[in-house]
């Protein structure tokens, strides 16, 4: 048989898989698959619902002393007196300090980070420094920080734009590092010089890495904001915890603590939806 | 086709390329005929992939040159395209956008759609390249291979990836672009079927400092071009066991 006697029509049979799929099944596949993402959602709930039940049970029948483990109902009867008591204003300064020191750091991250990746001259000045100040724990430099900037906002903002900067460095350098040599081969091919070349093909490659950077660095940054507020701190929820404990009430340190974990949460949920949009042409397992 | 000095459209003399101490092509002088298909085989690691590279301009560090139409080339141009052995298919743009690369990101012009019908993707411009199967996206790679109107155009294994029935596909493909577009064409090749199936001329690459050991111009009778392709053909199966005895004597050195 000749190449040329095989038939041309298999090439509309090659058609994009989404196409040639008839409607209903489309829609019957989406509906099997939400049932089994809400299948999903179930199971990981059984935990801690188990978990707040037992506690429940456990203090109201005496087992627990309640001063140590306040049951989660009161807990919540907590978050709503907390509320009435200026619980907005402290979840907007910490928020604010968060999205302050995580744009700053993040930004610079991005800039210094994107230079190292691209030049190997700038790689060979900053990289050994920073990755020298990346292995100081970082909340080490709280004192200094407090001696130099006093106890304002400004040391609070500068130790978390610290505490985002090196996980979002990080990605941005391996990214650019890791893009693969045949695109770049691609780009040489059709004469890109060195400017269209970053913009085209080394930044929309390194995007991946940058996001895992990105949200790495965000919930770094919730972590320096607690560790900022309970040293010194007229507001937030990290006041609110040091403040909780000094007067013995487990109650709201437990209710700071769920604030906190709601909060990381549903930045960390945001910053998946930007990435998952930024990115929708990845094709990997998790976007399949 | 015969090929004259007369006639030479690209020359290229590569008299020494190595990469460190090991001296991958010597002494390689190849006269090229417009409109001349050219088959290069040889063992793995012969420099096959290295004298596609030198003649593209991506590889600008050897001792020789590269002429076209006497003129010796630096660097990179629109007028020799290269398809890889991948796609090489930017992930982030749309087929649409990747096709028409060279002219950054202005992908609505019509000559993208009319690369994408050439090769049988009509419709597929706005597609990512995460939607389409492999034989799909080493079309796209030839419509953006074709997009900047080389008269050249350079394969490395292109058809190695995908399965034989889309092979055969993108084998006419090729050929018929090339008659359309009178391309001069150069292709690496493991495949001896592929190799003589398109190309008027063959060469076989020496397997140490690679220089061309041997040509074969298979004269496929006075009839049409298509006669080569009978797989079944005596002349094609003499031609082929000539091959593919010399290969062996080639790995034997």
């Amino acid at each position: 048989m000749t190449p040329q006697s095989i038939e041309l029509d298999v090439l509309a049979a090659h058609a994009l898989p989404a196409l040639s799929f008839d409607r209903a099944q489309v829609q019957y596949q989406e509906s099997r698959r939400n049932m089994a993402h809400l299948g999903r959602i179930l199971l990981g709930l059984v935990l801690p619902v188990a978990a707040l039940a037992a506690a429940e049970i456990g203090v109201r029948a005496g087992w627990i002393e309640a001063n140590l483990l306040p049951a989660p109902s009161e807990v919540v009867s907590t978050l709503f007196d907390l509320a009435h008591h200026g619980l907005a204003a402290h979840i907007a300064a910490s928020t604010a300090r968060v999205a302050a020191g995580f744009a700053a750091g993040a930004a610079l991250a991005t800039l210094i980070g994107s230079a190292v990746g691209l030049s190997r001259n700038v790689e060979a000045i900053l990289d050994p420094s920073f990755q020298a100040l990346r292995a100081i724990p970082s909340l080490a430099w709280v004192p200094l920080l407090l001696l130099w900037l006093g106890i304002d906002e400004a040391p609070k903002v500068v130790l978390i734009s610290i505490g985002a900067f090196f996980p979002v460095y990080m990605g941005v350098v391996s990214g650019i590092r890791g893009v693969d040599r045949k695109l770049v081969e691609v780009a040489a091919l059709y004469g890109l010089r060195r400017t269209a070349l970053v913009r085209r093909v080394l930044l929309p490659a390194a995007m991946p890495a940058l996001f895992t950077g990105l949200r790495n660095g965000l919930s770094l940054a919730w972590m320096f904001m607690v560790a900022a507020e309970l040293i010194a701190a007229s507001r937030g929820l990290g006041y609110l915890l040091s403040d909780g404990r000094e007067t013995s009430r487990a109650d709201i340190v437990l209710a700071s603590i769920a604030l906190l974990a709601v909060l990381g949460k549903s930045s960390d949920m945001l910053m998946l939806r930007l990435e998952q949009h930024v990115l929708s042409w990845r094709d990997s397992y998790q976007s399949r | 086709m015969v090929t004259t000095a007369a006639d030479s459209f690209l020359e290229i003399d590569v008299t020494d390329k190595r990469y460190g101490e090991q001296s991958v092509l010597r002494d390689l002088r190849l006269r090229v005929g417009q409109g001349e298909v050219i088959g290069l085989i040889g063992a793995s690691g012969c420099g096959k992939s290295t004298l596609l590279s030198i003649i593209s301009g991506l590889d600008n560090d050897y001792a020789g040159s590269v002429r076209m139409d006497g003129i010796v080339r630096q660097g990179t141009g629109s007028e020799i395209g290269f398809i890889f052995q991948e796609p090489r298919l930017f992930p982030w743009l749309t087929v649409a956008q990747n096709v028409a690369f060279a002219h950054g990101t202005a992908a609505s012009e019509a000559g993208v759609e009319d690369c994408l019908a050439e090769v049988g993707m009509a419709g597929y411009g706005d597609a990512l390249p995460k939607q389409l199967s492999g034989g799909q996206a080493q079309r796209v790679a030839i419509a953006r291979g074709l997009f900047t109107r080389p008269r050249v155009l350079l394969l490395d294994e292109p058809f190695s990836a995908v399965d034989a029935f889309t092979r055969m596909k993108l084998q006419e493909l090729l050929l018929r672009v090339a008659r359309q577009h009178a391309l001069t064409i150069l292709i690496v090749t493991h495949d001896i079927d592929e190799a003589l199936y398109l190309s008027d001329r063959i060469l076989l690459l020496a397997n140490k400092g690679g220089s061309i050991l041997s040509e074969y111009a298979p004269q496929w009778s006075a009839e049409n071009g298509e006669d080569r392709s009978h797989h079944g053909s005596s002349a094609r199966a003499q031609w082929k066991s000539k091959i593919l005895h010399d290969l062996h004597a080639a790995h034997a050195l």
